[in-house]
């Protein structure tokens, strides 16, 4: 017989998907949720654009989360950056680059630049080494980053995925080289090196929300919906737990 | 058929091992095993493949790029010599030695790698520092005004000084009320965030390996 909680994160995701199908459907018959600007994304697009006119490559790690665990799913937020990154700057001479502190993250990280040349037609221009394992350890792999930022013209830096304090020793070098940045991770101690460093931080479950703002594709935005919706079940169970403990009635 | 085999397994993976985790019985739980099982021995495969795309793109460093060209040959002389001292060290003494006192592998992990690491955590606090005396000039707002006198205070409040009492008595409360309580939430929301593009790679429309 399953637990009581394991029912519950069962029916909320259950909840979760069946908001997401709503959401997706209302969203292609034109509704449109109201979504608060994140000046991350809002730069993204110039930053990129810029790092292309100049003939520099833009940098992404995503830091040494992988997809096999728990920092899959900040790895795959790391990715779609990667893809708006690389299908935005694939026309430029200098390959985007994609870094990784993380073996099995390196064949997505590969292909997902490979898919952005191939879908823009410039399959022959792609470069197999514009995806790097640069080291299995975190400040490692954040110190041969630094290398790569200085000796491979990178013009933008965009460091999103699983990354600690370690992230500091790679906007330092960013900062040498007074190029743009963009910072996101899942852990407070990344976040607020990013505060800190970065120009524009991305803070919390901003750097989930990638692929709503910068593609706008129905489904995205649907899980923007969906997200709010569910963290207002949350907001309510708090106050309401709050409110019976107060009253002595906490179960 | 290019996009639906992929996809199919993808899902069918993903709501066999996910249904493991709420409803627990021993055929889901077998399952849940073996599709874990591949994925480690994948994850294994991932390293070496990982290593070689490490030695490729340094010996391209050395061949094009001469102001990295030393430090690419560290890299690669590094990273095979420590590969060759972990696997002759572990077949010599018939199972992997990484964890074993005073193995060779061991010796190079003491020496080498932990101290690096020690010198590198000490640059990020540097760096981290001249970033804060920094922040007043680069982004001079409200919130930057909160974050410095936040790190003052607790830094502040650690030394121990009788006089700083309160300070430190305002530095614990400051810890265990606002700042648990925004990291909370911000975790709640990293949290929300996971959870949904999990959900989109169980419904197939977050698909990382479309073409």
């Amino acid at each position: 017989m399953p637990e009581p909680l394991s029912l519950v994160s069962l029916g909320l995701i259950i909840l979760a998907v069946l908001l997401l199908g709503a959401f997706t459907f209302f969203v292609r018959n034109g509704f449109k949720p109201p979504l608060r600007q994140i000046p991350g994304y809002e730069a993204l697009a110039r930053l990129v654009g810029q790092a292309v006119e100049s003939g520099g490559r833009v940098h992404v790690s995503v830091g040494t989360g992988g997809l096999i665990g728990e920092d899959t799913s900040t790895t795959l937020a790391g990715l779609a950056l990667l893809e708006y990154v690389s299908k935005s700057s694939s026309i430029s001479d200098l390959s985007p680059l994609g870094t990784t502190g993380n073996a099995t993250t390196l064949p997505v990280l590969t292909d997902t630049i490979r898919r952005a040349y191939v879908q823009n037609g410039l399959a022959d221009k792609f470069e197999t080494t514009a995806a790097r394992v640069i080291a299995f350890d975190a400040y490692a792999q954040a110190g041969g980053t630094t290398a790569i930022i200085i000796d491979d013209d990178v013009r933008a830096n965009v460091l999103v995925g699983v990354l600690g304090p370690e992230v500091a020793l790679m906007t330092e070098a960013g900062q040498r080289r007074r190029i743009p940045q963009v910072v996101g991770s899942d852990r407070l101690s990344g976040q607020a090196v990013g505060y800190v460093m970065a120009d524009h931080p991305l803070i919390g479950e901003e750097i989930y929300a990638s692929r709503g703002y910068l593609t706008q594709e129905p489904t995205a935005v649907a899980s923007l919906a969906t997200q709010d919706v569910l963290r207002w079940i949350i907001i309510a169970a708090i106050l309401g737990g709050s409110i019976l403990g107060i009253f002595g009635l906490n179960p | 058929m290019k996009y639906i085999i992929p996809a199919a397994i993808a899902i069918g993976v993903g709501i066999v091992t996910l249904i493991g985790y709420f409803i627990q019985t021993p055929e889901l739980l077998a399952i849940r095993q073996i599709l874990t099982g591949w994925a480690v021995i994948l994850g294994g495969l991932a390293v070496v493949v990982g290593l070689l795309n490490l030695i490729v793109v340094n010996f391209r460093r050395m061949r094009t790029n001469n102001k990295g060209a030393f430090y690419s040959l560290l890299t690669v002389a590094a990273a095979v010599g420590t590969f060759v001292v972990g696997s002759l060290d572990s077949l010599r003494k018939g199972s992997p030695t990484l964890y074993q006192e005073g193995s060779l592998i061991q010796l190079v992990f003491n020496g080498v790698i932990i101290p690096s690491q020690a010198a590198l955590a000490a640059l990020v606090m540097i760096f981290l520092v001249i970033a804060a005396v920094k922040l007043l000039k680069n982004k001079p707002n409200r919130w930057s005004i909160i974050f410095l006198f936040a790190l003052l205070v607790v830094l502040v409040g650690w030394i121990p000084l009788s006089f700083l009492a309160p300070l430190n008595a305002f530095r614990d409360w400051a810890i265990a009320v606002p700042v648990s309580a925004g990291a909370r939430g911000i975790l709640i929301g990293v949290a929300l965030g996971s959870v949904m593009i999990g959900l989109r790679v169980l419904t197939g429309i977050e698909r990382p390996y479309k073409d």
